[in-house]
């Protein structure tokens, strides 16, 4: 190996990283936002079965079947709607597979941290219907400040029988 | 083993896991790319300016 020119060297070990690295993170990161990828793994299955079953009647069910949210439905709701967001968002997903498979007795996933209400009001705040809702008008603050959470009314999120399972 | 080498077989190794994030990315092989693939290649760059450094330091002496 020592045979090779210097800028060979440099070439392999400095030009070649960077250039993968700069496709992977990118095209993966994108990837990843897809229900496909969140089918692949098989602990989230049974959310994204939920999610297309038709006699379910959850708040992401309707999301994805009326389509209110057009595409990337997991990651829409689930990345927080702030600038480092979806970093952060996929910071917590490699978080809960490294947990899965280093845990010996696997749990169910759960949230590192309660829903924010952003992630709901990106879409819903300033719509018509949001607005027109007496209970929203009364108490806006508090849901904008996270005192009171979108999800204690609208609810169940997924299928109970799922979350709950342990 | 030199430095070198040893840069490169790292280099290497983080270029099949990225290949196969690439090729086919679920969740196992986004972690091992993010866990692995990333550092062998963070790895192999410090390995090779370790590498630079101890070369122009014999020279200079």
């Amino acid at each position: 190996m020592k045979k090779l020119p210097e800028w060979a060297f440099f070439v392999i070990i400095v030009i070649v990283p960077v250039l993968f690295s700069l496709v992977t993170m990118p095209v993966s990161f994108n990837r990843s936002k897809t229900l496909q990828f969140c089918n692949s793994c098989h602990i989230m299955t049974p959310f994204v079965e939920s999610l297309k079953d038709p006699e379910v009647e959850t708040l992401a069910t309707k999301h994805y079947q009326h389509r209110w949210v057009a595409h990337d439905q997991c990651a829409t709701c689930h990345t927080d709607y702030d600038f480092l967001g979806p970093a952060d968002a996929k910071w917590r997903g490699l978080r809960h597979i490294t947990a899965y498979y280093l845990d010996p007795k696997p749990k169910q996933p759960k949230l590192y941290k309660p829903y924010l209400n952003i992630n709901c009001l990106q879409c819903h705040e300033g719509t018509k219907k949001f607005s027109d809702n007496p209970v929203h008008a009364a108490s806006l603050e508090e849901i904008k400040t996270n005192k009171m959470s979108c999800l204690e009314c609208h609810r169940p999120v997924h299928p109970e029988e799922i979350t709950h399972k342990e | 083993m030199d430095k070198r080498s040893i840069a490169v077989i790292l280099v290497i190794v983080g270029t099949i896991i990225s290949l196969i994030c690439l090729i086919h990315t679920t969740p196992i092989t986004m972690t091992v790319f993010f866990f692995i693939g990333l550092p062998s290649y963070v790895l192999s760059n410090l390995l090779y300016i370790i590498d630079i450094f101890s070369t122009l330091a014999k020279r200079s002496r």
